[in-house]
């Protein structure tokens, strides 16, 4: 079947197979992006998290039947935004990366919390985050950033 | 620098390629075209070596028998472009070298000693025919019983799996006459201490690729030592050193748990590469990961004290058994650390140690982040709990009165020759979190409880390994233009080598860290200055770094090309009988304490920590931020390990939390923030006087968490990881 | 490996279910675990997929004569009151503000322990059910609440009560030609709610053991009760007996000797029906053993309900 999305707001056609093929893996091998990771693929850690139609979903669990006709938004497609630019220079300011692994779905996690609130305390910013798994920081560094991106970012969020 | 102070913190140069997706791990890298691009927003991307269009998939067929003698193999009928490796294909020695043991196979070839051992590779360029392949080879196995655990390994359970009685390794040390001074002793304390097995959980899985070249072998991807990795595969094909080249790709988390995996899994894959000549890639699926990849040792440590009629400590008398798992790998290494840390911060005037590393029917244990030290500082520290109630005093007094100081000796019997500042940081720890005046307040058993461990770590290899096991070496090259760059073996994979390597040459050229180059090692290019553990990658090959960059400056030609090198050497005065275990076990050590404080709820028994410290001395900090980001990451980890993180193992001895649903890793919202904190006291042989600190940042949070639990509920409580229903058993053991 | 079609409304949605019998298939955040395979390899699924999660009569809430509905695939981010998911569902004209107000707080605590926030937006009450998880936290609290699912087909809809649906892990009523179209349950004005899932962490966790407990409260006395167990046995427990012996407790009842009697007897009846095991995740006897501590929170929350006089 012929999938349609827009990704990062450049219209794709793909080809697959079959339909339940995971977003994860026609984003990373069919169109090459490969910022979003697997590192789990039971939807436990987030590592793979791109914002569908403005939601966050793990896209390790999307088959790619689900995502026809929808917006996908992808590490890669946030960075080019001035949301995604701030948030990654506040990522790389406070030392939210360690080993990057998680990093991208951090990123994707925290973009589609600020997009829904802007200016976040410390307790929303953790559940906003409680789906994305970092082994690295203990995560205090990546609220620092959080933080910083919606200080920072004041405005751009919506 | 912009800076004089070399702790004040720069944004992380490999920031920005990893937040913004570009960094490529081992799974990322396309086929084909990585050629040309060698650095990317501060990230290293290596060459296009391995990454050929003719790449084969690799799948391992692991036993799925626990324990016997292999007696058949049946292999399918196996298509063409696919093939099925073993141990009859090892050109070299079918065995993987460790630094202290050689007992693990490549390939199984007699017997199998756990499930998930591995048998042979399949090889083909169809992921899918290869998992059919995968799943129609048998193994008969002339079964013995399974030994679980320690106490089945004791007992000989199905007769000795190593040896004639299962001690792959001991450590004894003795001071003093401890059957006099028990004897005499007006109180006796005693404790039995319990720790499981922890998973690193690194978030990207283990993943490597593998290539033939004419007579030379490659491997790349995700890896902590790259010149382990060339040394077990010289070993296992039987080339000289040159004839494999190993590469590090951008590394996803590692804790210890990619030390000696690249190897277990890169040998038998460099084996299948060596037989087809086509590069072979691996990335391993997380269940198979958690199933099968090395774990931390789990322990039980033997505490006694006794004390005189003041309450003076006379002696300790401590059994330290540690287990294993099937082969023996890493575990004498890991058992020396915890038995040379197991008297923790503390000056014991007479000592018995016994350590032991013991055979289980399990996958062989492996190094994780304290290797060794959090196992037997959990004991210590516990005992001292126990201690502290036996004579009725408060720990923390009893504790202070026992500080080492400058001068007194060693475990080893060395001498500690830097100044200790235990008391520096016990003052900066009650600053930040009222520790005393909080635990005099909580009443025992009302559900609140404050507690607080002590660390010492010892950095870098232990004794004199850094000179004759080691011999690590770096060098600096700078161009005509004047560019210079950082070669060495030493890996990033988050903890910050990248950030503060940079720095530390920035410094002394006057230069900004942005301008220095330092790619991700390639042993053809990098002298080996030694594997990413231990805590010695800032102190050890750090001050190489330093020296070699002195050295530069103060013979920098202008518009030339120059290379300096660096050789380690031993600090002067550090002196050790590798023989008889005796002086200076490391040449200095890092101290730090941990602080938590917890609620505790009888409903559920569900434990909430309210609030976490860590206060440390690291020497000097090279980059604020670097180090509290281990403080912050370290304390979430141990804390993970106290108190949630369960693995179990079944009826034969397969792991039973084998995802990540199962096995529980703390996520945002399950501990507060960690307020860390350091204390400066530089050490006159690390880089602008940092000390090791990695590591001991995971050595006692979980030591902290139980002692607050123990003052929460008013019950001892002597084994980790205390999950919810644990907790439950001792409050109904002791009601 | 099947085919995945994707109907444009439930009514095409129900023919191709009868004459395919394809898997029913929603936000996906189970049957894709379940179904996985290794990496790189995609899930495997041995029939063709049916999407149902964009069905517009899949999505609605509804506020009804004093009852509820909720549609099948309603994201648990809109019951557990995500503001953003609320917005969409307000903007899609799937949800009316009223009707959002009426979830009661039992179900919105639910579907906010239930996973995180990326779970959440795929997730829905209709997959939790039909995944018959006994540890399925709304599945628990539509037990508690009552609720029946109704149950499509070409012809028309058949309800049942949601326990009775439900055979055991996996393990449901629903017809060859059936889809889940909804849930229904009565909102009494005066209503007190009580939940508590007990995970394996903080958040991102899967249930060890639940209570979800509603009653409804006349007069200052309770008029009816139920009181859901998740995870202590193969389906959600409901301890009918126990909370017989509570109806028309009032204020008083909680400190008398009488009263008190009936608890202690209340909670012997619970104790009768909870059966669980042990697996990886936790022991039978701390299920059990947890599992009446709730009850017993329970039953202190419903005493300072009715002291104060708050509903909700």
């Amino acid at each position: 079947m012929t999938v349609k999305l827009t990704v990062n707001g450049e219209e794709r056609q793909v080809e697959v197979k079959d339909g339940t093929r995971r977003l994860l893996d026609v984003i990373r091998e069919d169109l090459g992006l490969t910022g979003a990771k697997e590192g789990c693929g039971e939807g436990e850690c987030g590592a793979c998290s791109v914002l569908l139609n403005g939601q966050l979903v793990n896209s390790c669990l999307v088959p790619i039947a689900q995502a026809d006709g929808s917006r996908v938004l992808t590490p890669e497609g946030l960075a080019q935004t001035p949301e995604g630019q701030v948030l990654a220079e506040a990522f790389t300011e406070c030392h939210g990366a360690q080993c990057g692994f998680c990093t991208p779905g951090m990123m994707m996690a925290s973009a589609a919390l600020l997009y829904r609130n802007s200016q976040p305390n410390e307790q929303e910013i953790r559940e906003g985050l409680s789906g994305n798994i970092c082994r690295c920081t203990g995560y205090d560094m990546i609220i620092d950033a959080v933080l910083m991106a919606a200080q920072k970012g004041r405005g751009l969020w919506g | 620098m912009k800076s004089k102070n070399i702790s004040e913190t720069i944004p992380r140069p490999d920031g920005m390629a990893k937040a913004t997706g570009r960094a490529l791990y081992i799974a990322d890298l396309p086929q084909g075209d990585a050629d040309g691009r060698t650095q990317d927003g501060g990230v290293p991307v290596g060459p296009s070596v391995g990454l050929g269009t003719n790449q084969l998939v690799g799948r391992f067929y692991r036993s799925p028998h626990p324990r016997g003698r292999i007696t058949a193999r049946r292999y399918p009928q196996v298509p063409d472009g696919y093939t099925i490796v073993d141990a009859t294909h090892v050109p070299g020695k079918n065995q993987i070298p460790m630094a202290a043991s050689r007992d693990l196979p490549c390939f199984a070839d007699e017997e199998v000693r756990y499930i998930g051992q591995i048998v042979a590779i399949v090889v083909g360029p169809d992921p899918q025919v290869v998992d059919e392949l995968v799943d129609g080879i048998e193994i008969d196995v002339e079964a013995r019983p399974v030994c679980l655990n320690m106490e089945e390994s004791i007992a000989l359970k199905g007769g000795a799996i190593h040896g004639t009685d299962n001690v792959f390794c001991r450590v004894d040390l003795d001071r003093g006459d401890v059957d006099a001074a028990f004897a005499h002793a007006a109180t006796v304390a005693e404790g039995v201490y319990d720790t499981g097995f922890q998973e690193q959980f690194y978030m990207e899985g283990q993943g490597l690729i593998t290539w033939r070249d004419g007579d030379r072998v490659g491997v790349r991807g995700s890896m902590q030592c790259p010149y382990y990795v060339n040394h077990a595969v010289t070993h296992v094909l039987g080339l000289p050193h040159d004839g494999v080249r190993v590469i590090q790709d951008t590394v996803g988390g590692a804790f210890g748990g990619k030390e000696d995996y690249p190897e277990i899994m890169g040998a038998p894959m460099a084996v299948a590469s060596w037989v087809t000549g086509q590069p072979v890639k691996m990335l391993m699926d997380r269940v198979e990961d958690m199933a099968f990849t090395s774990k931390r040792h789990p322990s039980r440590c033997t505490y006694r004290s006794a004390w005189d009629a003041q309450g003076h400590l006379l002696a300790m008398d401590v059994l330290i058994d540690i287990d294993g798992g099937a082969y023996e790998s890493y575990t004498k290494i890991v058992l020396m650390r915890a038995v040379f840390t197991c008297l923790g911060v503390y000056n014991v005037p007479a000592f018995r140690i016994r350590g032991r590393g013991l055979a289980t029917n399990t996958v062989p244990s492996g190094a994780f982040r304290g290797f060794g030290a959090p196992q037997s500082l959990f004991g210590l520290e516990m005992h001292m709990e126990e201690a502290a109630r036996t004579l009725g005093v408060e720990s923390l007094e009893l504790k202070k009165k026992l500080f080492l100081q400058k001068g007194d000796s060693t475990i080893t019997e060395g001498t500690f020759r830097d100044t200790i500042i235990l008391d520096e940081l016990v003052a900066e720890a009650e600053r930040l979190s009222q520790y005393s005046q909080k635990r005099a307040q909580y009443p025992t058993g009302g559900m609140r409880g404050i507690g607080m461990s002590f660390i010492i770590h010892g950095c870098g290899f232990t004794g004199d390994g850094e000179q004759k096991i080691i011999k690590g070496e770096v060098a600096l090259e700078k161009d005509e233009a004047g560019h210079v760059e950082i070669l060495c073996a030493a890996v990033d994979f988050g903890q910050g080598p990248q950030t503060t390597f940079r720095k530390v040459v920035a410094a002394v050229l006057g230069k900004e860290p942005e301008e220095i180059g330092f790619r991700y090692p390639d042993t053809d290019r990098v002298p080996d200055s030694g594997p990413t553990v231990a805590s010695r990658t800032m102190m050890v090959v750090g001050y190489l770094i330093q020296k070699a960059a002195e050295d530069l400056r103060d013979h920098w030609k202008e518009g030339e090309f120059q290379r300096v090198e660096q050789k380690y050497s031993m600090p002067p005065g550090m002196a050790w009988d590798q023989e008889k275990l005796l002086g200076d076990c490391y040449a200095t050590y890092g101290w730090g304490i941990n602080v938590c404080e917890v609620e505790t709820d009888p409903v559920t028994w569900e434990t909430k920590v309210v609030g976490a410290w860590g206060i440390y001395d690291v020497g000097k900090a090279v980059d604020q931020r670097v180090v509290d980001g281990q403080i912050q990451g370290g304390m979430s980890q141990s804390l993970g390990y106290g108190a949630m993180e369960k693995l179990e193992i079944d009826h034969s001895g397969r792991f039973r939390q084998i995802t990540m649903s199962d096995y529980m890793v703390p996520t945002s919202l399950d501990f507060p923030r960690t307020e860390a904190s350091t204390v400066d006291n530089p050490y006159p042989y690390g880089p602008f006087g940092a000390k090791g600190m990695g590591e001991m940042v995971h050595d006692a949070g979980h030591a902290a968490y139980a002692a607050a639990v123990e003052q929460a509920v008013g019950k001892p409580c002597p084994c980790i990881p205390l999950v919810p229903e644990t907790l439950l058993n001792i409050m109904e053991e002791h009601r | 490996m099947g085919m995945s079609v994707r109907p444009v409304d439930l009514a095409e949605a129900l023919i191709l279910r009868d004459e395919s019998g394809a898997l029913p298939f929603a936000g996906g955040t189970d049957l894709m675990v379940r179904h996985r395979a290794k990496n790189g390899m995609g899930p495997s699924f041995q029939k063709s997929l049916l999407f149902v999660d964009h069905l517009p009569e899949l999505r609605r809430v509804k506020w009804d004569h004093g009852e509820l509905e909720i549609g099948a695939a309603v994201p648990m981010a809109v019951l557990a009151d995500d503001p953003r998911a609320r917005k969409d569902a307000l903007r899609r004209e799937e949800a009316s503000e009223e009707a959002l107000s009426k979830i009661p707080s039992l179900l919105r605590d639910a579907a906010f322990d239930l996973g995180a926030p990326a779970l959440r937006t795929r997730a829905t009450p209709g997959g939790n059910v039909a995944n018959a998880s006994p540890a399925g936290d709304v599945l628990t609290a539509l037990v508690a609440l009552d609720a029946r699912v109704i149950l499509a087909h070409r012809n028309g809809e058949r309800e049942l009560p949601v326990l009775d649906f439900t055979l055991g892990p996996g393990k449901t009523q629903l017809a060859q030609n059936e889809l889940i179209r909804a849930f229904r349950f009565p909102v009494p004005e005066t209503r007190w709610c009580y939940w508590r899932k007990v995970g394996t962490r903080r958040a991102n966790a899967l249930t060890k053991v639940s209570l979800g407990a509603f009653g409804t409260i006349q007069n200052g006395t309770l008029e009816s009760l139920s009181l859901a167990f998740g995870a202590v046995g193969p389906r959600i427990v409901l301890a009918d007996d126990a909370a017989k012996m509570l109806l028309g407790f009032s204020e008083k009842d909680f400190e008398s000797s009488d009263g008190k009697t009936r608890m202690a007897q209340a909670q012997k009846l619970a104790a009768q029906v909870i059966s669980p095991i042990d697996d990886q995740r936790s022991t039978a006897h701390y299920r059990k053993t947890v599992a009446l501590n709730l009850f017993e929170e329970a039953l202190r929350a419903l005493a300072k309900n009715l002291k104060e006089n708050t509903d909700d």
